[in-house]
């Protein structure tokens, strides 16, 4: 009885290590691609404003093409790059939307 | 007793903003008159070539041979050549096309920019529109601007256009791309002085002389496609030629340069 009460506890808990143990691996996969996907909409969104910067989708393409080639730590930065730079374009079109006045021409 | 006063409170304030449009005009003046006092302000008709001797003699030389004749030629053919209904161009636009000057117009809520009104006008006739980058619009709108050729630009800003015009106005001024300039950053703050091998000419006269054949594109182009590569410059990206932005800048440039000299197409380097 004993024995079989420490069967089904090893296997149950080796079913948990194991679950977890694949959910941390498809985190990380999750991870990359939901970070390119979150750049891909910013970028959009900055895009729809009409102040969308170069890099952005150069870093992008990049992390979608290390992401492919199983390169996910090398996604993951690129994707984060391409964050950074989509955010920062946001926050340039925000700033923008009162500063610019400050620079007119006044006679 | 206030509401007595509405109405006039009213004219006040859009008397006001109609008299912006020739506020900004005096004021781009005064700038660069002040900035570049050695010289008359019409003369930025001719970009970096009214500040620069030595660049202005090669381009002079360029201009012997104009690199635009042949589009200019091909497009007057392109003018006369009926539309398949047997209308053409002349139903559309008065004097054989010498109607740059009344452009970019503001018409059905819209800004409607040379190419644009070459588009309308096939289309009203049964005709494909063109691509805006095609070589047959840069033809057409190359013979236009010949025919154009010293005619004053007119253009008005009426009520309704406002809007569009401030909108423009806007672009020309807010920072873009990762480099974070501003079109007034390099054509107004820094303008006159040099950028790698290039010196930076003025926004007033910027868009007299278009479409303009460029040695770097070696083939003739247009205004939009020179704002692309401006936005390019400084990291932003580009966006479509004569998409709503684009034109409503062109509005803004056009109308504060009211009263200077069409001189296209030209050359430029
Ligand atoms: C980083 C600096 C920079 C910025 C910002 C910039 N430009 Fe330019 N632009 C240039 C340079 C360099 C040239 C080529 C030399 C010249 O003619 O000034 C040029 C040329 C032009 C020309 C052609 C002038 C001619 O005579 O044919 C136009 C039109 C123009 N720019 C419009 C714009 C507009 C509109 C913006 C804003 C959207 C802008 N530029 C932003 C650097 C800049």
């Amino acid at each position: 009885m004993k024995k079989v009460m420490l069967t089904i506890l090893l296997g149950l808990s080796y079913t948990v290590l194991a679950d977890s143990a694949s959910k941390i691996d498809s985190a990380s996969k999750i991870d990359s691609a939901s970070i390119i996907d979150r750049a891909e909409k910013l970028n959009a969104e900055a895009r729809a404003r009409h102040n969308a910067w170069v890099p952005t989708q150069r870093f992008i393409d990049q992390a979608n093409s290390a992401l492919s080639s199983g390169d996910e730590e090398g996604a993951k930065a690129a994707a984060d790059k391409a964050v950074f730079l989509a955010e920062a374009s946001l926050k340039q079109a925000d700033v923008e939307q009162k500063t610019w006045k400050q620079r007119q021409l006044v006679k | 007793m206030f509401v007595r006063f509405l109405p006039v409170l009213f004219m006040i304030l859009s008397s006001a903003s109609m008299a912006d449009v020739e506020a900004d005009r005096e004021a781009f003046r005064a700038f660069y008159a002040k900035r570049f006092s050695s010289i008359p302000v019409e003369a930025h008709v001719d970009g970096v070539y009214a500040l620069d001797e030595a660049k202005r003699a090669q381009w002079l030389e360029m201009e012997e041979f104009p690199p635009y004749e042949f589009s200019v030629d091909d497009g007057e053919a392109l003018y006369d050549e009926p539309f398949t209904d047997g209308s053409g161009y002349g139903d559309c636009f008065a004097d054989g096309g010498a109607v740059k000057h009344l452009y970019p117009r503001f018409e059905g809520g819209e800004v409607v920019t040379m190419e644009v009104a070459v588009n309308q006008c096939r289309v009203q006739h049964g005709m494909e529109s063109l691509a805006y980058d095609s070589e047959e619009m840069m033809q057409l709108t190359s013979y236009i601007a010949y025919a154009s050729r010293d005619q004053l630009i007119d253009i008005k800003v009426p009520e309704d256009a406002l809007p569009a015009y401030e909108r423009g106005k806007q672009f020309y001024y807010s920072r873009r791309g990762q480099l974070n300039f501003s079109c007034s950053h390099c054509h107004m703050q820094i303008v006159g002085s040099q950028l790698r091998a290039e010196v930076l000419s003025a926004s007033y006269g910027h868009v007299t002389h278009w479409p303009t054949y460029r040695l770097k594109w070696q083939e003739v182009g247009s205004l939009h496609r020179r704002f692309a590569e401006c936005n390019g410059q400084v990291g932003a990206e580009a966006l479509p030629l004569q998409s709503q932005p684009y034109r409503e800048l062109e509005y803004f440039l056009t109308a504060i340069a009211r009263g200077l000299l069409l001189n296209g197409p030209a050359s430029r380097k």
